[in-house]
This record gives C-alpha cells, sequence and structure tokens, in this order.
C-alpha cells in the first residue's frame, strides 16, 4: 500500500559504495569551498558512514552519552541513532520516519528523536549493527528505543547500569561493567579487539585538549561561532570522541575561530546581547536563529558543548570511560547540573538562558523550574521554549518567535 | 513515617528500624504539583509531589524513599530535596540490572541507606532485620495467597478486593503496627474486614454474586486477561475491568502481584545482600533492562492462568500512565513479543481514576466483545442494500 | 421482526428502525444535554414515519457514548462492534472500518466475514475528529458541505504540517493572512486529517475494502484525502452515517 512519497532509492544509496567514492570525489572539488573545520568533518563522517553502511567494519549502535571511545577502541564505527533523527530531520525525512514508528505502535508522547530513528529503521535508512551498548544514565528512551533496534536485528545489546554517584565503589563497579563489556564484544565480534583502547584514549584526549582551547576562543565578544552552527555539531561533540577526524575537526575550528577573531568577521557582528542555549534546537528549517541574529542576539555557548569530564589514563581506560559517564552534569543530583549551568553563564558572559523544552526530554524539561529559580535568584533572566527537535508538526513557529521576542524585550529592559 | 515510591526500596530496613514505612500508593494528584513539573510528567510523579505539597501543609512529618524508577522521578527526588526541605529525602540508587555484580552493588547502597535510617532513628537494626524479613516474606506469602484466591473465585471483584487488601497491609505497615501486620493480612483473609483506609474492601471470599439462572441472572462468559504494564496507579482500573465483566488471570503491576510474588532468602548471612538479591530478581518492572527476565515472566504468566481453558479464548491488557516512557516502549516489546501467538491485546493510557473514564469503559467493553465474538464466530451474512428512508427529527 | 438500534453519540443521536437487514426508518439530532430524551424522540419520529408504535419493536440495543442512559434497552454494546457489524453487512468482506464522529475516531480491523481482529481510537486530543474539522470550517467561514467542493478546485494543498486544533488554527489564520486560497486550505486540513487517521490506523494495519462510517463520512474533501493518503478506494455505504444504529438494530436482532 502507498502511503506517500518517499524516495525510495534512499537505503540504496545509502548503501552503495559508489556513492562514497562519488562524495569523496565531490568533496576533493568543491571542498574548497567550505571551512576547513566543516570539511573536516564531513570528511570523517563521510568515511564512516561508507565503513558502515557498506559492511566494510563493524557498527555499533550507543545511546547518547555512552563515551565513544570504547567503540573506536574496539575498532568499530559508532553510530548514534538519535543524531541521525537530526539529520533525518535536516534532509525532511524525520515526519517519515516518526509516521512510521508510531505505526508499529510507539506513542506520540514519546522523544520523537527516539521515534523518528525507530521509523527509520523501517524505512531501512539505518546499517545494520554488530552490537548495542546503552546506558542507563540520562535518558530512558534511548535506552529503552536502542532495545527495540536489538529485538528487530537480533544483535547483542549490551546495558551499561550508572549508579547514580561518584564513589569509590561506582567507579569500581562501572569499570567493571565498561571492562566487561568490551571484552564481551570483542570476543563476540569478528575484527573487533581491545588492542585500540589506549590509541582512542590518546585521540580523545588530544581533542579534548584542543577543544578545551576552541572553547575559550568562543568566550569572545562577538561570538566567532554561530550557536545553530555549533549545535548542528553537537553530532561531534557526541561521537567524535576517540576518533582522529575530531582531533582534526577542533584543531581546524580553532585556526578558523581564531582568524576570525583576528579580522573581527562574526555571524552577528553587532552583537547586542549573549545567549547559552541548554538542550537541542529544531532540526528541520526553522527560522528562529535567523530571527535571533536579526535581533543582534547571539548565542555564545551551549549546554552540549560542555566539557564536564577530567583527562583519562591511557592504559586504565575502563575506570576513565566510568569517569567520564559518572562525570556528566546532567546525571545525579541537579546540583551538578545548575554548578555547570552557571559555569557556563560566567565563562561565556551570556545576558541569559534559553532552554529548549524538546518534546517528551523529561530528564532535561525536568530541571526547568529548579535552573528558573536558581537564574532568577541570580539575576539572569531564563526562557523555556517549548518546541520540537524533529517533528516540525508538533510546534508552531510563530509562537516559539513570539516567546523569544518577548524574552529579548525583557532583557533589553533590564539594560 | 518513611514513604517508598518505588517497589524495589525494602521497606524491611526501616521497619527493622521500627521507623513505620509503607509503599506511597496514590488515589488522585493533589494540587500543588503544577507549577513544578512539566506538563508532560507521569501522573504519579505529579502525585507524588502534590503528596509532598500537602503533607506541607498539613504539617505532616514525613520522610521519602525515591530511587532513580525513570527520568521523571529522578527529578522529582531533585524538587523534594530542594523545595521541600522540611521532608527527609533519601535517594535509594536501584540498580536497572540484576546480576550478580549488581546485587552486590545494590547490597552496598541498602547497607549505607540502613545507616542514614539508623542515625536519624538513633538505632541499630543488625538483631531486628533477620526478623523483620521474616515477617515480611510472610505477609508476602499471605498476599500471594489472596491473589492465587482470587484467580479462581468466582465471587464479585475478587481482584479489587486482593488490592484492597495489599493497600491496607501497607497502612498497617505504615501505622507502625509492623508486627502485626501479617496477622491483620489473615484477620482480612477471615473475617472479610476491610481495614481501615480501604474503600469498599472486604476480603477475597467476599459476598456471593447471585449468577444462577433460577435467581434471574444469566450467567456471564468472563473472559480471561492478564493484567500488565508500568503501574496500575489505582484500583479503578481493575474494578471497570471485572466490572465490564472480565475474569483477571494475574495483576502484573507494582500494585499487585509484582510486589508479593518473591521472597527473601532467610538463610543468606548477609541480610543486605539477601535483599538486594530478593528485590533486584523479583517479577520485574518495565524500568528494569532485563529485557528478557521481563518477557520470561510475562510468558510464565500467560502459561501459568490459561486463557483459553475454560472460558475461552482471553486477552492481554497492557495499561500504560500517560506520559510513562518504560510503559510506552514496554507495550510495543510487548506487542512485538506476543504477535506469534493468538493473545489479543488492548493498550489503555490515562491517569488516576482511569477505570472511571468513560472512553475506557468503552474499550474495555469493545475489547470483551471482540473476544466474545470471536468465541461465537457471530457473523451475519450480507444482505446488500440496506437503505430505507431517512426522517428529519422534530428536534 | 422490527429491531431499533440507537446509537447516542457525543454530538449526534442516530436511530435506525431495521426489519429483515433493511433500514426501514432513520432518525438523526443533536445529543444536547439530554441523550435519553433526544433517544426517545427520535425514536417516535422514526417509528411513526413507518406507520409503527414501540409495541411493534422487538428489541432495542443501544451503542455510543450515552448507551446506558436509555431506558428500555435489551442490552448496550460498544460502537465499536455496532459499526464493525453494520459496515461489514452493508459492504460484503469489508476488511477496515474507519470511523470519525464528533468527538472520536476509530479504526477497526475486520477478518472480512465481519468478525473484529483488533481496534485502535483516538486519544482525548480532537486531533482527526469531526472537531477538528468543525472548528477550521468555522475559521474559514465554511459550511462543512462545502468542503468537497473547495477540495476539487484547489490546485495545491497548502501544508498544513499540525494535527493539533490549536496548532493548526493558528496555520490556518496564518495561511489566510499570506492570500493563500480557501480551498487550498480545505485541502491541506483534510489531507492533515487523513494523514493522521492513516498513521492511527497502520497500528491495526489497514486492508481493502476499506469502509468510512460516521458523521465526517459525508464530508467528501476528507474521503478523497483518505483514498489519496492510503493509495486506496474508500467505500462510504449509503446511510453510512446511521451505520452505528444500524449494527446495533442488527445485533438486537440476533441476540
Amino acid at each position: 500500500m502507498r502511503w506517500e512519497r518517499f524516495p525510495a532509492f534512499l537505503p540504496l544509496v545509502l548503501k552503495s559504495k559508489l556513492t562514497y567514492r562519488v562524495a569523496g570525489l565531490a568533496l576533493r572539488y568543491l571542498g574548497g569551498r567550505m571551512s576547513p573545520y566543516q570539511l573536516a568533518a564531513v570528511k570523517g563522517v563521510m568515511s564512516e558512514l561508507g565503513d558502515a553502511y557498506s559492511g566494510r567494519k563493524p557498527v555499533i549502535f550507543t545511546s547518547a552519552f555512552v563515551p565513544t571511545e570504547i567503540v573506536y577502541g574496539l575498532g568499530a564505527v559508532p553510530y548514534l541513532p538519535e543524531m541521525w533523527s537530526g539529520f533525518a530531520a535536516a534532509f525532511g525525512v524525520s515526519v517519515r520516519g516518526i509516521d512510521e514508528s508510531e505505526a508499529k505502535g510507539y506513542s506520540q508522547d514519546l522523544c520523537s528523536f527516539h521515534r523518528c530513528h525507530l521509523g527509520l529503521e523501517e524505512l531501512s535508512l539505518l546499517p545494520k549493527p554488530s552490537a548495542i551498548i546503552v546506558s542507563s544514565h540520562l535518558c530512558d528512551g534511548g535506552r529503552r528505543s536502542l532495545y527495540a533496534h536489538s529485538v528487530s536485528t537480533g544483535c547483542p545489546f549490551y546495558v551499561v547500569d550508572v549508579p547514580y554517584l561518584m564513589t569509590d565503589s561506582s567507579v569500581r563497579w562501572l569499570s567493571c561493567q565498561v571492562e566487561r563489556i568490551c571484552e564481551d564484544i570483542s570476543r563476540r565480534v569478528p575484527g573487533l579487539s581491545l588492542d585500540g583502547m589506549a590509541r582512542a584514549i590518546e585521540n580523545s584526549n588530544r581533542a579534548r585538549k584542543i577543544y578545551l582551547d576552541v572553547c575559550q576562543l568562543r568566550r569572545n565578544k562577538p561570538a566567532p561561532w554561530s550557536g545553530s552552527e555549533a549545535l548542528n555539531y553537537v553530532f561531534a561533540f557526541l561521537s567524535g570522541w576517540g576518533s582522529e577526524w575530531l582531533v582534526d575537526f577542533y584543531a581546524n575550528l580553532g585556526k578558523t575561530l581564531k582568524q576570525r577573531i583576528e579580522q573581527s568577521n562574526y555571524p552577528v557582528p553587532q552583537e547586542r546581547l549573549r545567549l547559552l542555549w541548554l538542550n537541542l534546537k529544531p532540526y528541520y528549517g526553522s527560522p528562529l536563529f535567523q530571527y535571533l541574529a536579526q535581533w543582534g542576539v547571539s548565542v555564545a555557548f551551549e549546554e552540549y558543548s560542555y566539557v564536564y569530564w577530567p583527562e583519562m589514563h591511557e592504559r586504565r581506560w575502563a575506570e576513565g570511560v566510568a569517569t567520564k559517564m559518572l562525570s556528566n552534569f546532567g546525571w545525579g543530583p541537579i546540583e551538578r547540573r545548575l554548578d555547570a549551568v552557571w559555569n557556563m553563564v560566567n565563562d561565556y558572559g551570556v545576558d541569559g538562558v534559553v532552554q529548549f523544552d524538546q518534546w517528551g526530554c523529561r530528564q532535561s524539561n525536568g530541571g526547568a523550574r529548579v535552573l528558573a529559580d536558581f537564574l532568577r535568584e541570580k539575576g539572569i533572566p531564563f526562557l523555556e521554549l517549548d518546541g520540537d527537535g524533529v517533528d516540525p508538526r508538533n510546534s508552531s513557529v510563530a509562537q516559539a518567535l513570539t516567546r523569544l521576542q518577548a524574552f529579548i524585550e525583557v532583557m533589553d529592559a533590564r539594560g | 513515617m518513611l514513604l517508598s515510591t518505588c517497589s524495589y526500596i525494602p521497606l524491611e530496613i526501616p521497619l527493622s528500624l521500627g521507623i513505620p514505612a509503607k509503599r506511597l500508593f496514590l488515589q488522585g494528584i493533589a494540587s500543588g504539583a503544577e507549577s513544578y513539573v512539566p506538563r508532560d510528567f507521569c501522573p504519579y510523579a505529579k502525585g507524588v509531589l502534590g503528596y509532598v505539597s500537602g503533607s506541607a501543609v498539613r504539617g505532616e512529618p514525613i520522610s521519602l524513599a525515591l530511587a532513580g524508577s525513570c527520568d521523571a522521578m529522578r527529578r522529582v527526588a531533585d524538587l523534594v530535596r530542594l523545595y521541600w526541605r522540611g521532608v527527609k529525602a533519601y535517594y535509594v540508587d536501584v540498580p536497572r540490572t540484576s546480576n550478580d555484580y549488581a546485587v552486590d552493588y545494590y547490597a552496598s547502597v541498602l547497607r549505607e541507606f540502613s545507616c542514614e535510617l539508623a542515625c536519624e532513628a538513633c538505632d541499630d537494626n543488625s538483631n531486628t532485620l533477620p526478623e523483620t524479613i521474616r515477617m515480611m516474606n510472610r505477609l508476602r506469602r499471605q498476599l500471594g495467597g489472596l491473589f492465587r484466591e482470587a484467580r479462581d473465585s468466582s465471587q464479585e471483584k475478587p481482584w479489587t478486593r486482593a488490592i484492597d487488601c495489599l493497600l491496607s497491609a501497607g497502612e498497617f505497615l505504615g501505622s507502625g503496627a509492623q508486627g502485626v501486620a501479617g496477622e491483620q493480612v489473615l484477620y482480612l483473609e477471615e473475617t472479610g474486614s476491610g481495614g481501615k483506609g480501604s474503600p469498599g474492601a472486604g476480603n477475597v471470599a467476599g459476598e456471593e454474586v447471585p449468577c444462577s439462572e433460577e435467581a434471574g441472572f444469566q450467567r456471564v462468559w468472563r473472559p480471561s486477561v492478564i493484567v500488565t504494564g508500568s503501574m496500575c496507579l489505582d484500583r479503578t482500573l481493575t474494578s471497570t475491568i471485572e466490572e465490564v465483566g472480565f475474569r483477571i488471570g494475574a495483576l502484573d503491576s507494582c500494585l499487585g502481584e509484582r510486589s508479593i510474588n518473591f521472597q527473601i532468602d532467610e538463610n543468606d548471612p548477609d541480610c543486605f545482600h539477601a535483599l538486594a538479591e530478593g528485590y533486584l530478581r523479583k517479577p520485574p518492572c518495565p524500568r528494569m533492562l532485563d529485557y528478557g527476565r521481563r518477557m520470561a515472566y510475562l510468558d510464565e504468566m500467560l502459561r501459568g492462568t490459561d486463557p483459553s481453558m475454560d472460558d475461552g479464548p482471553g486477552g492481554l491488557i497492557y495499561f500504560v500512565p500517560k506520559f510513562c516512557d518504560h510503559g510506552y516502549y514496554d507495550y510495543v516489546e510487548v506487542k512485538r513479543h506476543l504477535a506469534g501467538s493468538s493473545t489479543p491485546m488492548l493498550l489503555l493510557e490515562g491517569e488516576f481514576g482511569v477505570g472511571n473514564s468513560a472512553q475506557v469503559r468503552t474499550r474495555l467493553a469493545a475489547f470483551r466483545e471482540m473476544l466474545e465474538m470471536r468465541r461465537a464466530r457471530v457473523f451475519c451474512p450480507p444482505l446488500g442494500d440496506v437503505t430505507g428512508r431517512t426522517v428529519r427529527s422534530r428536534l | 421482526m422490527i429491531t431499533v438500534g440507537i446509537d447516542s453519540g457525543s454530538t449526534a443521536t442516530k436511530v435506525a428502525v431495521v426489519s429483515g437487514g433493511r433500514i426501514l426508518a432513520a432518525v438523526k439530532a443533536e445529543t444536547g444535554t439530554d441523550p435519553a430524551l433526544t433517544a426517545s424522540l427520535c425514536l417516535d419520529d422514526a417509528l411513526k414515519s413507518c406507520g409503527l408504535s414501540r409495541k411493534d419493536v422487538v428489541s432495542i440495543v443501544t451503542t455510543g457514548y450515552g448507551r446506558d442512559l436509555i431506558p428500555g434497552r435489551k442490552k448496550s454494546v460498544t460502537e465499536i462492534t455496532c459499526h464493525a457489524r453494520g459496515a461489514s453487512q452493508s459492504v460484503p468482506g469489508a476488511k477496515t472500518v474507519v470511523d470519525i464522529g464528533g468527538q472520536d475516531s476509530k479504526i477497526i480491523r475486520l477478518d472480512g466475514a465481519g468478525l473484529v481482529l483488533d481496534f485502535v481510537m483516538n486519544d482525548k486530543c480532537a486531533a482527526g475528529t469531526g472537531r477538528f474539522l468543525e472548528v477550521m470550517a468555522g475559521r474559514l467561514g465554511l459550511d462543512l458541505k462545502e468542503f468537497e467542493r473547495e477540495w476539487k478546485a484547489a490546485r495545491e494543498a497548502s501544508k498544513i504540517s499540525s494535527t493539533c486544533t490549536v496548532f493548526a488554527e493558528s496555520e490556518v489564520v496564518s495561511l489566510i493572512s499570506q492570500g493563500v486560497s480557501t480551498s487550498s486550505v480545505v485541502r491541506g486540513l483534510c489531507d492533515a486529517i487523513a494523514s493522521r487517521i492513516a498513521s492511527m490506523g497502520r497500528r491495526v494495519g489497514i486492508e481493502r475494502p476499506v469502509v468510512l462510517t460516521g458523521g465526517v463520512s459525508l464530508n467528501g474533501g476528507v474521503r478523497r484525502s483518505l483514498e489519496r493518503v492510503l493509495g486506496s478506494e474508500i467505500v462510504v455505504p449509503p446511510m453510512s452515517v446511521f451505520m452505528g444504529a444500524y449494527g446495533a438494530a442488527l445485533i438486537a436482532a440476533s441476540s
């Protein structure tokens, strides 16, 4: 039965080796039009996509906050389905994905990022995973939706059960889990081993060091990098740790931002106000950020670009990965998130904070009241902006713009 | 009194320290929660906050034991800690897996929880904990017996009555009379007394419903169903299911058999290890990430109730509290798990008082009619033209 | 044998007087605040129109949200079973019944011989119901009967992404202010409701023949959009609005 027009050739295109050869050639000739950091990211992602869809390398699906260092360390390609829901929205196929998942019985009250990738699987748009690793921290929907993939693809499913607090016993238990899971995967999935762990941790530490310099540059006023673009590159922040390309990406990004500052070439040259953006954003064509720029407002930094973990020890990799997970400021008591937000407010000199309330994201939205009161006490305006990152049907642009504009007016009135 | 928001938190620990404790089951959402949480939080999470807010207004001293049951409850724990400073809130880090390592970790968490409570109560439970474990095991056995009895009962609303007994037992534990809670349940069983705080409760062997044809009643066919889901919020759901004419074969919810169908090893010299193991390996709730165990338990329930036995084909009713992520995902998994079988499934979602909703009643009645049609294979041959005249109403 | 089916819906009450599987008379009126009185008056009107009285009626079965409020019934049966029964009688071999009423919509899967295999209903939200269309028609200043004409007149459908009544209303206002033609907006609205219904229907699996019943079945615009979205012809049986009441009367005859 035909439902609506859908590019039926898309799965074939994604799985064809020719696609990646053509893309490689195109990048060689057209790459000059892109910034070096954009080129580094696109090359990295295209190469991994080619490996993943052609079956050259095993693919491991992970939920958003599983450190990808372990996947690169094993020699596999990490694939974060939630992130690909964002890409699907940008390419205009998210609605179709969401409809597919609803037809399978998934409720409209669930986060659309998860519903979308469940539907993308139905449309044969996801690669075939060799294993799936989820963590129990932060997001209920992430792990549950990935379990559904493991049932439909029949691949092994691993749960990293993350304790609530960072204590000696919790680090011990968690590192032991990480180690056992990685060992088991290396035994069960052909072509994978633990040999690359030290290298992946080394890459991660290098990228982290360079990235902290990038963060320093982003403190500049006016902001040298557009928040909307930075939110597009959240995929790199979530899925690139442990890879070679992330090092390259951040190094080039640093160079570009430095140049921009030197040449006073800013995305919002007449910057009046600076915002901190919490959670994600609409990944389909939405005019929100254009309007902000028009009003002289830049998004100086984003919650999901914040480095919250310490450097990792290359040989005690499991402990390093465990510590990274336990350091996540979205996990544990909410005071940790308040501290992180307050650090960002101060580091980036923002005038206000906007939390994008993604539909169904209970871990983030549930903290809004505490955040609002905390920031109000500190004299920082805070706005909760209801919306949906991948389903354009689930919110009203006019309503969002009215709220944003009123928020800017409030900040203006405060002088 | 200590109120627990998750059935994975052992009440044995506070009770052994002489602290009255019970699982917090609610009947609705008291006002006072709306401004603290987003609109898409589940009714239980909102209800807990409403309850805390109400208790604070009334000046009732309560303590809460909260677990990270889901993202929403994790945030509720934050809110209680930050906004109701008079309420002592304990966060019990319940793992989501149940292997030996998780059990060891949970044992350490429980030991710490016990120390915190002991400090607060200025007491020591090293001698009383084994005894309390025995008492709670006995209580669970007795309540389990009542639920088993409900399964075979042909009386009026046996499962709703069994739930009332479960709630009454909780009331006894919360009233500080834990030493006699087991006896109280036996008392309920023997006398049919509902106990205080249990609306309309009687024992499972309650009054006989006239069902003989001589008495003017037709014997009604009652298809058997398994009721499952993340959490049955209150007794109205089972009450309506039974009213509509279903025979409940199993009630897989924390307000049901999931809270009682397990025992703690009384011979384990380490009580905390025994509690951790017993609770983590009890009938699994959808919040746990041991999905294989969940489906195996479901299969066991289906085999145990044998819906095809005497009353013809039965089914499965899945209830999800509105905005419960665990429930929504688990529903699809259960549906997929049962896809190969002939067991029909009905999804219901709602808030507190769900059983009183006309829409839910209609769905249940339609589900029953569907099963009845399947049983009788009722259908009529087509007649072709059915048209007649349409008359304009005088209204 | 004369039997009667009364469908006491949230918006309208429908009564069907049936004999030998044929509808002798059918009456529809707004339910109002007293479902029992409305049903009684409709029943009298229907019987009177074919020269019958209440004494001639062997059995009455009620359905709809007010089904348990109507006195004199032999029994009450849900709308799902009644629509399934009525539709499978009217359209032999029907496999899917889409019933779009004033306040809710249902999709019923049948085995082709009248047996209900599964069903799904919308939640509390008005998306995909007659109420949604009513609100939008009001905003456009149109009568619902004009929807088909406007649908046909449209060269293309406006993109109305939301089926939430509140959001969609604001989208309609915005489209009107941009000067988009009414017909294009109407087609966009019909497509939006059809997508919602299709998405819901896929949970139970839609199979041909698909029968459309309920108040919205008379809305040609929605029917055409549904046909397009489902890629399947939709059968609207005669007296489709009375399908619930007709099914109830058939059940009254067989029980």
